[in-house]
Parts: structure tokens; C-alpha cells; sequence
């Protein structure tokens, strides 16, 4: 046998080796990673709306999900024993370094209930500070009746206060907690999405 | 008594990021904290050990014309199969790590070692090598994360030891914090080691 084939069998024999363990791993594990990544994303919505157990996808109205700012994603509608908690947004925004992924949770008497920052790129100790609890949590019970603002002084009633150095991320999360807050008055909160 | 010298020749005398200069693309992208070190080094010294075992396992079955792309898939397939298990498995530490794993396939320490180390050396040699060079890969990024964290944010560990009126030099967690770092330890070690030679 020529040596170039005899080297190419060789070859292909270990790649085929390598396929071989990792067809079997994938088939092994596909459905645990599965569950891990519902119940990940489950995890991620029941932060931001802790009165709520089970959540049903809804479907988006397109005209009111989007403005120059930001824009949702996905929405869930939050229900615990058939009764309507709230609703969760997967809001995407324009941070300083890129797009930055937001989960808001809405309930149903119009006060923001949790904010969780997801993936984003935002400069390492000036604007990744969103994801403190500290920054996030300024949202928690605030009416979403009028708009919420972002202040560099101490903050009042409608305000949270921006990161110190990082006013473009600060301004990035709340336009999404924003788009969030108005797509729920216009449409859900009548019942429209249901 | 052998294998405890090639351990220590990983950790110390050949060091594979003060030494070898080797695998810096995860060394400086992922040193922005002692945690994120730990945790990119152990994962690798994981891999590590294991593609070196295989390779040594073997070494006479493979051409020496395409012994590269060979080590490069038995890493590959390690990797690959760590990253699932983990996945599906230990999601808290997948959580953590999960961005470091596809990153040691393109590590150059894993193949360095395979063609250097591994493929000449009898399977329980690779392994103690795999150890050695691991553990000075993970002491090494540790070292720089701890560096770097404490001087651009003022923690290590995520914990707060500079006063608080410390104002945190934020280039050090940024990307030229990581040249800045590793070129000034490089300097300092090679001083201390020129002298006791």
C-alpha cells in the first residue's frame, strides 16, 4: 500500500474515533443540557417576577415593541395557580460597548417588581457595574405610570441614580426598563395581550 | 522521585507563561481577576493532563507526517466532551467556566506540550507533565489576576481590601493592563532568576 494512503487511513481512523465519542456524548447529554437552559431561562424571569411560578410565552405587537432605542425581545406572560402575576420583558438596548440584554419584570398592579442584566459588553469596572444589585435594584417598586428617569444626584421618586462614569449604560438600561414599562400600559395591562 | 521533577519543571523551571511564553491569547484576555485565572488554569491543566496521556497512549499509532492534525483532535475531542458533560451535569460550574472551555482547544500549551513532551515520553511522564505544566499555568494567571484586580478595582477574590478611598486604576483591568502586567513580571523574574544562576 502506498505510504500517502496508508498515513490518510491512519488518519482517518482516529478522526473517526473522535466522531465516534463525540456522537455518543451529544446523544448522552442533549437532553440534560436541554432542561439546563429551560431551567436557566426560567430562573432568569422568576428573579424579576418572584410572584410567579409557571411562564407562557406571548406574542409580541410589533409596532409598540420597538423604539430608536431599544427594543423587546420576548415576553412572558407570569402566572401562579391560573392567575395573572405579571409580565417578564427580554428587552435589548445600546449600552456604551454594544447591545446589552435586559430582563424586566412587570406585575400587574404597574410596579416594576426586578431588573437583571444578562449578556453585555460594557467597560470592566465603569459601566458593567449594571449588573450590581446595588444599580438594578433601585428599579424594584417603582410605578411605571410616568416615565422613569436617571439622575447623577440623589435620586427621587420617578429617578434611579446613574453609575458614577457610566451615564451612557446607566441611560441604556433604564430606555429598555422604559420600553418596557410603556409597552406594558398600552397593551397589556387592558388585557390586550392575552 | 523522576516524576516529581517534571512536575516541578512545569511549575518552575519551565514555566509555561514565564518560561515558554506560551498560551498568551488566554493569558491576557482572561486575567482580569484572581477568580477568572483560577478558573481558565484549572480547566486547562484538566484538559492538559488527560491530551497528554492520550497522545502518549498513542504515539506509535500515529504518522509522524500528520501527528499535528492528530494532537489537535484528541484535544479537540477532550474539550468537546468536557463541555458537555459540564453543561448538562455541573450547570453552576459551567456557568463560571463555560466561556474559558472552547478557548483551550486554540491554546497552544496543550499542542506544544503534545509535540514536545507527550509523544516522546512514556503515558505516566505525560501525565505528570500535564500536572506540572497545568498547575504553572493556573499559579501564573492567578498571580496576574490578582495583580490586576487589585490595582483596577480594588478587590482580589471580589473582596474589598483597598481602602475605599483607593480610586482604582481601571487601565489595569482593561486590555493594556494585561501587557503592563505580564511585561513587568517577566522583567522582575527574569532579574531574580539571572541572579541566583
Amino acid at each position: 500500500m502506498p505510504d500517502i494512503l496508508k498515513v490518510g487511513l491512519k488518519l482517518f481512523i482516529i478522526t473517526a474515533i473522535a466522531a465516534l465519542i463525540l456522537g455518543v456524548t451529544h446523544l448522552a447529554t442533549q437532553g440534560p443540557i436541554e432542561q439546563q437552559r429551560i431551567n436557566a431561562a426560567n430562573l432568569a424571569k422568576q428573579t424579576v417576577l418572584p410572584q410567579a411560578e409557571d411562564f407562557n410565552e406571548v406574542d409580541i405587537v410589533s409596532e409598540a415593541a420597538q423604539n430608536d432605542k431599544a427594543k423587546i425581545l420576548e415576553i412572558n406572560a407570569g402566572m401562579k395557580e391560573n392567575e395573572l402575576k405579571g409580565y417578564t420583558f427580554k428587552v435589548i438596548t445600546n449600552g456604551y460597548g454594544g447591545e446589552i440584554e435586559i430582563t424586566v419584570g412587570i406585575n400587574m398592579d404597574g410596579r416594576v417588581e426586578g431588573v437583571q442584566i444578562g449578556e453585555h459588553s460594557e467597560t470592566p469596572g465603569l459601566g458593567a457595574k449594571i449588573i450590581e444589585e446595588t444599580f438594578t435594584n433601585q428599579y424594584n417598586g417603582k410605578e411605571i405610570e410616568n416615565p422613569i428617569s436617571v439622575t447623577k444626584n440623589e435620586p427621587g421618586d420617578q429617578e434611579i441614580q446613574a453609575i458614577s462614569g457610566a451615564t451612557v449604560s446607566s441611560h441604556a438600561v433604564n430606555d429598555g426598563v422604559n420600553l418596557a414599562a410603556q409597552y406594558f400600559l398600552e397593551i397589556l395591562q387592558s388585557g390586550g395581550g392575552q | 522521585m523522576k516524576l516529581l521533577k517534571i512536575i516541578k519543571n512545569g511549575i518552575i523551571t519551565e514555566n509555561p507563561t514565564f518560561r515558554l511564553v506560551l498560551g498568551m491569547c488566554p493569558t491576557l484576555a482572561v486575567t482580569t481577576a484572581a477568580a477568572n485565572g483560577i478558573g481558565m488554569g484549572l480547566a486547562t491543566a484538566f484538559v492538559l493532563v488527560f491530551s497528554n496521556l492520550v497522545v502518549a497512549l498513542i504515539k506509535d499509532f500515529v504518522p509522524k507526517q500528520v501527528r499535528i492534525p492528530a494532537y489537535i483532535v484528541v484535544a479537540a475531542t477532550f474539550v468537546t466532551v468536557v463541555d458537555m458533560i459540564m453543561e448538562a451535569y455541573v450547570p453552576v460550574l459551567y456557568e463560571s467556566l463555560g466561556l474559558f472551555i472552547p478557548l483551550i482547544v486554540v491554546n497552544c500549551i496543550i499542542l506544544g506540550r503534545a509535540e514536545a513532551f507527550a509523544s516522546k515520553n512514556t503515558p505516566l511522564a505525560a501525565v505528570a507533565d500535564g500536572l506540572g505544566m497545568g498547575l504553572g499555568f493556573t499559579l501564573s494567571l492567578t498571580l496576574l489576576g490578582i495583580i490586576r484586580e487589585l490595582l483596577g478595582a480594588g478587590t482580589v477574590f471580589g473582596v474589598q481590601v483597598m481602602p475605599q478611598s483607593f480610586n482604582p486604576a481601571v487601565i489595569m483591568i482593561l486590555p493594556p493592563g494585561a501587557f503592563i502586567t505580564l511585561g513587568l513580571l517577566l522583567g522582575l523574574l527574569n532579574k531574580l532568576t539571572a541572579k541566583t544562576e
